[in-house]
């Protein structure tokens, strides 16, 4: 009976350092992401666990039955405790200490899903550090210690090992995640060169309502005394409710890209308690200029529609992120406002890294909670769940400025410009083949002829008009062509933030749009495989097609890349790129017939 | 009726391919072996009968990519 013991604690010992062994194995082969042994990959990983729960229930007879062996006379506090007991400290303490890391590896992988990815993945590293340790005491102790037989089990089970390792590092050439979402830096397209502002001063001074359309620049008022002689200070509101609801009526839309409507998420965020506002210039995208524009001659407007959002959802924080250039001007503004004891909360400022995605909502939560500006995952809104876990509303410091004038001037006045569905009017960074590329203040549904011509119309005759900005799509020069989400839908374009870039008959768009799909895949913040993968394809692949005697199932098959990674991501980076490769396709599609046939339209026109 | 739409955080998703082989039903590999939904939609709905393959698809997911939202998610 005494023997019985001590046989069955070195037969589970060396066992269950053998399947040990195997989960490590195969723990790390499976890694590399290609079957093991022709065995499909969900299997593989059964086998993992399984192996993992045989290892822990042998290991446990291994530990009980050494405990109760008469010979070794080990207290229950030496198989806890490593390194405590009489009877060879060193060596013994190395098998609890592996026991142990096995229990943390087999507790911590049973409830994973409660853990959290992050935790659950920095327990297992342990298991690089729970075989060595184990294989040690293996070879270090026992009866069998020095014996041929244990040392040849050890030495295939470290060949094991080693094979798994050299299998994982020769993995498929496959784009890895970047490590920090740094490293690569895309270089910005020709077009993205500084965009001279434009802004004519208003010669009112009296506080009237803006007539024209110059609502927000116009002012021109960059001190906090000018803007207060030109806008008076904030009217008062009996109830927070009114100010959404007067949102509501104007039709405020998001000014930063998408659109959505203001009310609904200044509604969403009323919802929740202790809510967080965030003023969003970050502007990553380079051929925009508006928001840096407003900031620098508007400040007062920008912060007085952060304060007014902050109290129409009752929140306890605000922010403002903004570009690096941005922030000292921001700091003199708040630092007056302070001085006059103008606002109900401080705002606290945050520089924006100028990344193209620095300035989506997921990134900006992550920012101003103090994490790396990148895109997150969202099962939850924003609206719902944002900075510290906190509700947040993240509004454009455009539409914030508008609101600092729909709360003196009404919701009525606001709708006496654009149209009926899309009130109000838009700063638009007019740039590429223009005379006077800069900043401009106009109406939704203005002609794009009329918005060429503000700029001081075409330097040459025009192609076609990148509408929306880099995420946007390619319009023909239709000067008749209403600016609206409505004027736009069938060329799949919207304004957007307002940008615009006129493309001259003499620059190749295929090239053009090349270029800017480049820079865009080089700006994916490289953590979601289908944008780290794909957008450097579709980049490829137009580069491919911007030049002449290019392969005609080019056009096909960006179709299909762009599809593929629509939709695939945690932000819509990659549905924004891929957008702008298809309509680059169809807008395009001469100049794709003539490169086909070794000819461009575009030199043909020069 | 609400159905269960699965969930890909892409992110955390590295192209292991173990909810391909579990759910090949709703997911094809891409060219570099990261699940796409075979509707095209950004979080496929997954019907009753597939429930069962689904919840085992997010149990297995080496990375804790996946997740089940919406009705029987738990």
């Amino acid at each position: 009976m005494v023997d019985a013991l001590w046989y069955l604690s070195r037969g589970t010992g060396v066992v269950s350092l053998v399947l040990l062994t195997v989960v490590v194995a195969l723990g790390v082969g499976t890694r590399a992401g290609r079957p093991v042994f022709g065995l499909p990959r969900f299997a593989v990983g059964l086998l993992h666990r399984n192996a993992a729960l045989m290892a822990v229930t042998l290991l446990a007879v291994h530990v009980v039955s050494i405990l109760f062996d008469p010979y070794a006379q080990l207290r229950l506090v030496d198989v806890v405790v490593p390194f405590t007991a009489a009877y060879r400290p060193l060596w013994l303490g190395l098998g609890t200490l592996a026991c142990e890391l096995v229990v943390a590896l087999i507790v911590t992988s049973v409830v994973r899903h409660r853990l959290g990815r992050r935790t659950w993945r920095a327990v297992h590293w342990l298991a690089y550090a729970a075989w060595p340790v184990a294989s040690l005491h293996a070879l270090g102790t026992g009866t069998d210690r020095g014996a041929t037989w244990l040392q040849t089990v050890a030495g295939i089970c470290a060949a094991a090992v080693a094979a798994a390792v050299a299998w994982r590092v020769g993995e498929r050439p496959r784009a890895r995640r970047a490590a920090s979402g740094s490293g690569r830096r895309g270089k910005h397209p020709l077009w993205s060169r500084s965009v001279s502002v434009s802004v004519r001063p208003s010669t009112d001074p009296a506080v009237t309502a803006p007539a024209g359309r110059n609502r927000l620049l116009g002012a021109g008022a960059t001190d906090l005394a000018n803007h207060l002689r030109r806008h008076g200070p904030l009217p008062r509101f009996e109830s927070r409710g009114r100010v959404i609801a007067e949102v509501a009526d104007a039709g405020l839309t998001g000014r930063g890209g998408a659109g959505f409507p203001t009310d609904r998420k200044m509604a969403e965020v009323a919802a929740g308690r202790n809510a967080v506002v965030v003023a969003n210039g970050a502007e990553g995208e380079p051929a925009s200029a508006k928001d840096r524009t407003l900031l620098a001659y508007a400040p007062h407007l920008v912060l007085d529609g952060l304060q007014l959002a902050a109290d129409a959802v009752a929140a306890r924080h605000a922010h403002i992120y903004l570009r690096p250039s941005a922030v000292a001007g921001i700091h003199a503004a708040l630092a007056e406002r302070r001085a006059g004891r103008w606002d109900r909360l401080p705002v606290v400022v945050h520089a924006a890294p100028d990344r193209f995605v620095s300035g989506e909502e997921s990134a900006v939560v992550a920012a101003v909670s103090g994490r790396q500006a990148v895109p997150a995952d969202r099962l939850r809104r924003v609206s719902e769940v944002g900075v510290h876990g906190a509700p947040t509303l993240v509004q454009n410091v455009e539409t914030l400025a508008h609101l600092g004038l729909i709360a003196r001037y009404g919701a009525a006045w606001f709708r006496r410009q654009g149209t009926t569905d899309e009130p109000g009017t838009f700063l638009a960074t007019i740039g590429g083949a223009v005379v006077a590329p800069g900043v401009y203040e106009v109406p939704y549904g203005i002609p794009l002829g009329e918005a060429i011509a503000l700029a001081g119309g075409p330097t040459a005759p025009l192609r076609a008009v990148l509408v929306g900005g880099f995420h946007g799509g390619w319009v023909p020069p239709a000067p008749d062509l209403p600016v609206s989400r409505a004027g736009l839908a069938r060329y799949d374009a919207a304004p957007g933030a307002g940008v615009m870039i006129a493309l001259d008959a003499t620059t190749c768009g295929l090239a053009e749009a090349a270029r800017i799909v480049g820079y865009l895949a080089a700006e994916s913040a490289g953590q979601c495989g289908p944008c780290l993968n794909g957008l450097p394809r579709l980049a490829e692949m137009l580069a491919a097609l911007a030049r002449p005697r290019c392969d005609s199932r080019l056009p096909a098959e960006i179709d299909r890349l762009a599809a593929l990674v629509t939709g695939r991501g945690a932000c819509r980076h990659p549905d924004g790129t891929g957008r702008l490769a298809r309509s680059t396709v169809r807008a395009f599609a001469d100049d794709v017939t003539a490169h086909l046939n070794g000819r461009c339209v575009a030199r043909c026109a020069r | 009726m609400t159905h269960s739409r699965l969930h890909v955080d892409w992110t955390a998703c590295d192209g292991r391919g173990l909810c391909i082989e579990l759910l090949p039903e709703l997911l094809a590999a891409d060219d570099w072996g990261y699940p796409v939904p075979r509707d095209g939609a950004r979080e496929p709905v997954v019907p009753a009968d597939l429930m069962p393959h689904a919840r085992r698809a997010v149990d297995q997911c080496p990375m804790m990519a996946l997740r089940l939202l919406g009705r029987g998610a738990t």
